[in-house]
């Protein structure tokens, strides 16, 4: 039955499924409202840090964890809520939440390195200038890694 | 491994996009599809009864914000048809297939 067509009707078959599911994978992502909270929020917590007490930061830095848990729970899945569709579970990588908070910690432990090093180097305000260089950095990061995801999602597809 | 299977009801051009958008989502409005197909309400909603009438899609019709929607979703015969599909196609490619 197969050779009922062609390969180039094959061929032709199989690109316009890719192009189709291509739209579809387009929907994967994180708002872009995420990327500018967490960097607002990075900001935030290393002004405060620069300006309040030790108790004053640890207390921000508690309240943006909390904050972003109840947020990532209902995005993190990179399956954006829309009234047109909603990508296949399957399609995003499982692992995806996972890789976030992962970024998270690593931006984290960036973040409290830089510091170290612009205190040392004698700089006024060492957390500021540190969270700063970090928000920047998430909100021109961020989405590259959902293309990567998406890319992937597609390979997942077309595999 | 899907067991390729060239499905007739699914290959033509029309139908292959539809159940090829539908097999990467949960489900996807009736608004969305035809848009990206460029289909008229009736043309897509016939290529929809053709689909729903084999058991490959269902349609559901939400009321979401006080207006009714239309939403398609693929059962999972549909999914095994159209993988069976895919393998078919890949099949006649045989060795030379590559990604699209």
């Amino acid at each position: 039955m197969e050779e009922a067509i062609s390969k180039d009707e094959a061929q032709l078959a199989l690109r316009m499924i890719h192009d189709q599911q291509r739209e579809v994978i387009a929907h994967v992502g994180l708002p872009r409202w995420y990327w500018w909270g967490v960097a607002a929020a990075w900001v935030a917590i290393g002004v405060i840090s620069d300006l309040g007490q030790a108790w004053v930061a640890l207390g921000a830095t508690f309240l943006f964890g909390v904050a972003h848990s109840a947020v990532a729970q209902r995005i993190f899945s990179g399956r954006r809520a829309s009234r047109q569709l909603t990508v296949r579970a399957g399609v995003v990588d499982r692992h995806l939440p996972l890789m976030l908070f992962g970024a998270l910690i690593a931006m984290g432990a960036v973040t409290v390195g830089l510091g170290f090093l612009a205190d040392a180097d004698g700089a006024e305000h060492a957390s500021t200038f540190a969270s700063v260089i970090v928000a920047i950095a998430i909100v021109g990061l961020g989405p590259q890694v959902l293309t990567a995801v998406r890319r992937r999602a597609q390979r997942n597809l077309d595999a | 491994m899907t067991a390729p299977q060239f499905d007739e009801l699914i290959h033509p051009s029309t139908r292959l996009s539809i159940v090829a958008l539908l097999a990467a989502a949960d489900w996807i409005d009736f608004a969305f599809v035809r848009d990206r197909l460029g289909l008229s309400d009736s043309a897509l909603s016939k290529q929809f009864a053709t689909l729903e009438g084999a058991g490959y899609i269902t349609v559901e019709r939400p009321v979401e914000d006080r207006r009714r929607r239309v939403r398609v979703r693929l059962t999972p015969a549909g999914r095994v048809a159209f993988d069976g599909h895919v393998a078919a196609l890949r099949a006649v490619l045989g060795p030379l297939a590559v990604d699209p």
